[in-house]
């Protein structure tokens, strides 16, 4: 299976629904045809804070656009999010292995550290005044079952 | 606002939350809400999120503060209900172990 989903959306929440629908739908596609449950939710939460931060962290004082792209793999999915807003350093911004202590929880430092629990991989890069967020969920343990869709990207 | 109801069962106060996504664009302007609750005076409080689907940092962050504020002035809270994406959320945050949850509303009531 091979499947690629892009949108440009303006980085406001009503339009993180909008493409969260579609993101889902192919998701819940995957588990379906890879028998590989979780992979929804996972990849669902980890958009979520992502598109977030993006909105109240890079676009706080100038609004811009957000690029969104869902890449299904044979053994994996790429999501990235890209913006034009203010960068932040990912290593210091509470993207930890531990939860944050309880009694300072702040949810910048929530959502970060939900988007590294629920994927695989994250890595951040910030290149050429732009912030590229990219996060991998593995199938590990999953299989195909068919031929998927037969689109080759 | 969050889509609630607020009853009272005897000395508890339950708020059930009446939203599939406990998220970012639900909970704008939530504080009063909270402020709501804290001004009742109600020391026990259970939170009823049985019909949430989804929940991020930002629905997380309202029912951390308003346990926070209930601690404050001496109050407790309980969480029923949670189950599915919520539920797992709550394990990445350790949040199962910092906040008594209870699978149903009479469960977390029975509990004060």
């Amino acid at each position: 299976m091979m499947m690629r989903f892009t949108a440009c959306v303006p980085g406001r929440l009503d339009y993180r629904d909008l493409v969260g629908r579609t993101l889902s739908d192919v998701c819940r596609r995957v588990e379906r045809d890879l028998h590989c449950p979780g992979v929804e939710w996972r990849v669902m939460s980890a958009f979520n804070e992502a598109f977030n931060n993006i909105v109240e962290h890079a676009y706080a004082h100038v609004p811009g656009d957000v690029d969104v792209t869902l890449t299904v793999e044979a053994d994996r999915v790429v999501l990235r999010l890209t913006d034009h807003g203010q960068g932040f350093n990912f290593d210091d911004s509470g993207a930890r292995d531990q939860p944050p202590e309880f009694d300072t929880l702040s949810e910048g430092g929530m959502g970060l550290f939900i988007i590294r629990r629920a994927m695989s991989e994250v890595f951040y890069e910030r290149r050429q005044d732009r912030n590229f967020l990219t996060m991998i969920r593995s199938f590990d343990g999953c299989r195909e079952t068919d031929g998927g869709s037969g689109v080759r990207c | 606002m969050l889509k609630h109801e607020i009853k009272r069962e005897g000395d508890v106060l339950v708020l059930r939350v009446q939203e599939e996504n406990l998220d970012a664009l639900t909970v704008a302007e939530s504080r009063p809400l909270v402020d709501q609750i804290v001004d009742q005076n109600a020391s026990k409080v259970v939170v009823d999120i049985s019909e949430v689907k989804t929940i991020d940092s930002s629905g997380v962050a309202v029912i951390v503060s308003l346990f926070k504020r209930l601690r404050a002035v001496g109050g407790g809270i309980r969480v029923a209900g949670l189950r599915g994406q919520p539920k797992e959320i709550f394990h990445f945050l350790r949040l199962d172990q910092a906040l008594p949850i209870f699978d149903s509303v009479e469960e977390a009531i029975r509990s004060f």
